[in-house]
């Protein structure tokens, strides 16, 4: 944890609720162990809206090099039930990306800039964002980054209110 | 980190314009209705939104 994150980490009041037993029964029990899909479905308002970015930036970089920066994400961060749902050639290809021959030079690009992103996105440089912009453009460039805002996002949600996080 | 704007906006030149680089995409619809409704009031999600703007060094 980076030295400003820490600065986040909440203090509690000496009455206040610290772990899920002492609030009692809660949505959080509810849906333990539930997907992605259905905790978004707690507010049907932003489901819709939240799996037509995903589908929209998706299909922005093609679903093959989706699904490799999702799996990178996903090894990353820790969600071992995801990578277990996840496609085995795929996870062969995100653990190798560097030098797997299957992969793109393109998805390298965007795999390069996904490790960068997850760890800390102050160190995605210019250099990495140039090489995207030269393979696919200034929309495919945006197009990963919105990938990787979407994908960190919800790799991060899942791994704070599911169990497994699939 | 960037150094410079590193996209261009509709006129080709570069921009570092957030809205410029999502208008098309729908991002927007999805930020405003998360802006918009939900049981967290507006100053506690701008109070976390400026807070996750100084972590990252976001300048908008």
């Amino acid at each position: 944890m980076t030295d400003a994150g820490r600065h986040v980490r909440h203090c509690a009041r000496p009455d206040e609720p610290t772990t899920l037993t002492d609030v009692g029964t809660s949505w959080l029990e509810s849906v333990s162990g539930t997907t992605t899909r259905e905790l978004t479905a707690l507010r049907p308002d932003l489901a819709a809206l939240i799996a037509e970015l995903e589908s929209n930036a998706a299909a922005n970089v093609g679903e093959r090099t989706q699904q490799l920066m999702a799996i990178r994400a996903a090894q990353m961060v820790g969600d071992p039930e995801f990578l277990a749902g996840a496609d085995a050639t795929l996870v062969e290809q995100a653990t190798k990306w560097p030098t797997h021959p299957e992969v793109t030079e393109f998805e390298r690009a965007a795999l390069d800039v996904c490790e960068s992103f997850i760890m800390d996105a102050h160190s995605v440089t210019d250099e990495q964002v140039v090489r995207l912009q030269r393979l696919a453009g200034d929309d495919g460039a945006v197009g990963v980054l919105l990938n990787l805002a979407v994908i960190d996002g919800f790799t991060k949600f899942r791994k704070v209110f599911t169990q497994g996080g699939r | 980190m960037s150094t410079s704007p590193r996209l261009r906006g509709p006129d080709g030149k570069p921009t570092d314009s957030l809205g410029a680089a999502l208008a098309r995409t729908p991002f927007p619809a999805l930020y405003a209705q998360f802006w918009s409704h939900g049981i967290v009031d507006q100053p506690t999600k701008e109070v976390t939104r400026l807070r996750n703007a100084r972590i990252t060094d976001c300048g908008f």
